[in-house]
């Protein structure tokens, strides 16, 4: 093989990858780029905490309540020696008070310096969606719309993607 | 196995079903059921934001914040437990950020439950602030 046709060899193959990006995002811009969610359930509707900010998931385990508190906070728990803070979701986004279901379950969120619980009826699956986040619905109570992120069709259900910030700094 | 040169004494008892800690050193003793006191009693429904499940029933501590004694009145008089360092932990900013003081310096972990280690000097100094003097226990 002589020089020139290695060189026209590399070229070709650049070019093809470039094609193949472009191909790629072109098929981006058509479907939506990729949101990967942790599906949880609370009183039969859906919500997604963004993936890569879900450090894990827990069976809930004793939780000690803090007094002089707002309510939106449970207390904290012990999980293998860290003591971490429980949030009830069902009560940040105004959707009554968290019960203690079986299925229930701990969501530990990551935040920078800190990890938090949040306790949701159950967690469904880890999924990942295509499409475009919506703002939330005008008919949603501003109470929810304030935590979310927006709204994506998944399936046949509207998930609402949690603004994890948000919750964490709620003020009361 | 050498004792822990840092572990904290510390009185457990539980009031209105939560699990408390105060430093052994903080604590004057505990009193008899039918003793009369004259100190001033701390109202736990005011200063904590928790009531005694039984009012009737409890039991009371009797605590030395300072140079002045006051008392306590809890559901039940639990154990003195030593905690070492490995057992103690601060309190989540996201909890105390959201506490009005410093009442509660930080927990123990006992097993699955937490402990939640209280300062008596600052339920003091709340009750002054509030003016919640509740005045003298009757016996």
């Amino acid at each position: 093989m002589v020089a020139g046709e290695e060189t026209s060899g590399a070229e070709r193959r650049a070019a093809l990858l470039r094609q193949a990006d472009e191909a790629a995002q072109a098929q981006e811009a058509r479907d939506g780029a990729a949101i990967h969610l942790l599906l949880v359930a609370l009183r039969g509707e859906h919500y997604g905490f963004p993936l890569d900010r879900v450090r894990e998931v827990v069976k809930p385990a004793p939780i000690t309540p803090v007094p002089s508190i707002p309510e939106h906070i449970l207390g904290v728990m012990n999980l293998r020696g860290e003591i971490l803070p429980v949030l009830d979701l069902k009560r940040l986004l105004g959707l009554g008070a968290g019960a203690a279901d079986p299925q229930g379950r701990i969501v530990i969120v990551k935040s920078p310096g800190m990890a938090v619980g949040f306790l949701a009826d159950s967690v469904e699956d880890a999924i990942e969606v295509r499409g475009t986040l919506e703002p939330p619905l005008a008919t949603l109570p501003e109470r929810q719309a304030q935590y979310l992120q927006g709204q994506i069709a998944y399936e046949d259900r509207l998930v609402g993607v949690l603004d994890v910030e948000t919750l964490l700094h709620r003020r009361e | 196995m050498m004792a822990d040169p840092l572990a904290l004494e510390v009185l457990c008892f539980r009031l209105g079903g939560i699990l408390w800690g105060i430093e052994a050193e903080q604590v004057d003793r505990i009193a008899r059921p039918e003793e009369t006191l004259d100190d001033p009693l701390l109202d736990p429904a005011r200063v904590l934001g928790v009531a005694p499940r039984d009012s009737t029933s409890g039991q009371r501590l009797l605590l030395r914040p300072g140079a002045a004694r006051v008392v306590l009145p809890v559901d039940e008089i639990l154990d003195l437990v030593s905690l070492s360092t490995n057992d103690l932990a601060a309190l989540p900013p996201l909890i105390a950020g959201a506490l009005p003081d410093e009442r509660i310096w930080g927990v123990g972990k006992m097993g699955d439950e937490v402990l939640l280690l209280l300062d008596v000097a600052t339920l003091c100094g709340a009750k002054t602030q509030a003016g919640d003097m509740a005045g003298r226990e009757e016996g």
